[in-house]
């Protein structure tokens, strides 16, 4: 195909996901300023919805982090990074109203431009209880929009994955300038402990989640001694310990390889999605594909390549079955090569 | 070859580890120390000035206003002497056509603010707004001859 992008099209279970995005934050939003009024009648609407609008996102952006460390923990959580694109989307869009309703209450009275007074009328970069924290917010809210931006498949194939997932890492830059935004502005004058409870609760959640999938993924980048043989090829496994329409991942020359058992076969494909770099060894093997655990592209697990009309391609890998073993060679082959898949050897099962 | 961005990712975690909690502990350690008017930014001059220039009152006395001319330039001190009702004040300067947000008042017991020399304050105007409830809370016109 011409273009170099692929839209992962529209289906039913996307609606569905959008729809409940939807649903729960209009219901947050509801909830909140009808909580408010009641708990508080004398508060002014204007103020109510800043604030609905400002934790909404903030909680959204906790979701969000925590989605891709939860899915590499549990499978049970991959279906809500499917579309977590459109999350972050409208978690940019409630932060973006609560950011301009902010600049316009707070500083769109004076005879300074809002954007001017945003820097300008608080300097007390010396105080921690009076931190000018509207910055932070806004700092944060630049990064966001960067992310919201180029968020669209189009922007990932335009800037390569590689620059598109580091630009996309600035989330966490963005975590933390909030954290200060919310830390050093609310709380300093919401001074409830309960509050500041929920803002620690939700911070050390997200750190937890994040170290124990990191450590995962360390467990399996410090796998070693795999037995060699004459040719170079590495003794990774025994066929029957990767499950039927499975993969198993090795990490193998500095790099992750999947390996996949099917249709009484098996094959190594590197393990990176050409999307944006899913781990395909935790996907399945649907209609003899390879199929991506995150967004579903696909890639024939004995060529790497997906089917017509995507043009995707993974490296592959030279592969052995012997005495029910599955040796793999650790040098990949150019994107899109077809290897023999090893055959399993396997009694009533071919 | 991702392995390398996946070690990048990883790093930042870990920096991330130690730079969120050191947020959120002096993000407490403000709320310890509780609104201060320690070390504002005023000119040098400012501290070396004992009497103001002119005083008032706020809010039936729930809030005391001094102008003090420094050599530095003019500074606007406030001070809590009560509890406000309504907490959430904004400091302006109205003066001619123009109006100049100073900054917040109400949380804190005390505050100082520098006017900056364009502003003309003869017969420039105080005014404390309510963000939250969308209105002027009280006004003090200074002096006619102040400069
Ligand atoms: C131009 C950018 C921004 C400005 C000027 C701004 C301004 C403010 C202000 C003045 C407050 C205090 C309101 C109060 O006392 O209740 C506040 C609070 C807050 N902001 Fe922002 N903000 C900005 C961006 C953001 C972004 C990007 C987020 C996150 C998604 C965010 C999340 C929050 C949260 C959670 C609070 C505490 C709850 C609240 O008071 O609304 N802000 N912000
Ligand atoms: S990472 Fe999106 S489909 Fe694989």
């Amino acid at each position: 195909m011409s273009h170099g992008y692929q839209f992962v099209g529209w289906n039913r279970q996307k609606k569905l996901y959008d729809l409940t995005l939807l649903g729960a934050v209009l219901s947050y939003l509801l909830l909140f300023i009808v909580g408010s009024i009641v708990l508080h009648p004398d508060a002014v609407i204007d103020m109510i919805i800043l604030r609905a609008l400002g934790t909404c996102a903030f909680v959204l952006l906790h979701v969000i982090l925590a989605i891709g460390p939860l899915a590499r923990l549990d499978r049970r959580w991959l279906p809500l990074l499917y579309n977590r694109r459109h999350m972050g989307v409208t978690m940019f869009t409630l932060a973006l109203l609560h950011g301009l309703l902010s600049l316009l209450t707070y500083h769109g009275f004076g005879d300074t431009h809002p954007l001017v007074s945003l820097f300008t009328s608080n300097t007390r970069y010396d105080s921690l209880s009076q931190f000018p924290f509207q910055p932070l917010g806004f700092f944060a809210l630049i990064l966001l929009f960067l992310m919201a931006a180029t968020s669209h498949d189009f922007w990932l194939a335009t800037l390569t994955p590689p620059i598109w997932k580091t630009l996309h890492m600035g989330v966490y830059v963005a975590y933390g300038l909030l954290l200060g935004h919310v830390g050093f502005g609310f709380l300093q004058t919401e001074t409830h402990p309960a509050l500041f409870g929920l803002l620690a609760a939700g911070c050390l959640t997200l750190l937890a989640l994040h170290l124990a999938a990191a450590g995962k993924e360390t467990k399996l980048d410090t796998q070693d001694g795999f037995q060699q043989d004459g040719e170079g090829y590495l003794k990774l496994c025994e066929v029957l310990e990767i499950p039927n329409n499975r993969g198993r991942m090795f990490f193998v020359g500095g790099d992750r390889i999947a390996v996949f058992r099917y249709d009484g076969r098996v094959s190594a494909i590197s393990n990176a999605c050409q999307h944006q770099n899913g781990p395909l060894g935790e996907g399945r093997v649907i209609d003899g594909l390879v199929t991506c655990p995150w967004h579903g592209f696909q890639y024939d697990p004995a060529t790497g390549a997906s089917p017509p009309p995507f043009t995707e391609k993974v490296p592959t890998f030279n592969l052995k079955v012997l005495n029910g073993s599955v040796w793999v060679h650790p040098n990949p082959n150019p994107p899109g090569t077809y290897v023999n898949p090893g055959l399993v050897e396997e009694p009533g099962h071919a | 070859m991702i392995g390398p961005k996946r070690t990048m990712h990883r790093r930042m975690w870990w920096g991330a580890a130690f730079t969120f909690p050191a947020i959120l502990i002096l993000a407490w350690m403000g709320r310890e120390e509780g609104p201060g008017y320690s070390g504002e930014t005023l000119p040098a001059a400012a501290a070396m000035k004992a009497s103001p220039d002119e005083t008032w009152m706020f809010l039936e006395g729930a809030m005391s206003g001094a102008l003090f001319l420094t050599d530095g330039g003019p500074v606007l001190e406030l001070q809590r002497i009560r509890p406000l009702k309504k907490p959430d004040v904004l400091v302006y300067l109205d003066h001619g056509e123009k109006s100049l947000l100073l900054g917040e008042v109400g949380t804190q017991p005390h505050r100082r603010f520098a006017v900056p020399g364009t502003v003309d304050l003869g017969g420039a105007t105080v005014r404390l707004y309510s963000l939250a409830h969308y209105e002027t809370l009280d006004t003090h016109t200074l002096n006619e001859e102040t400069p």
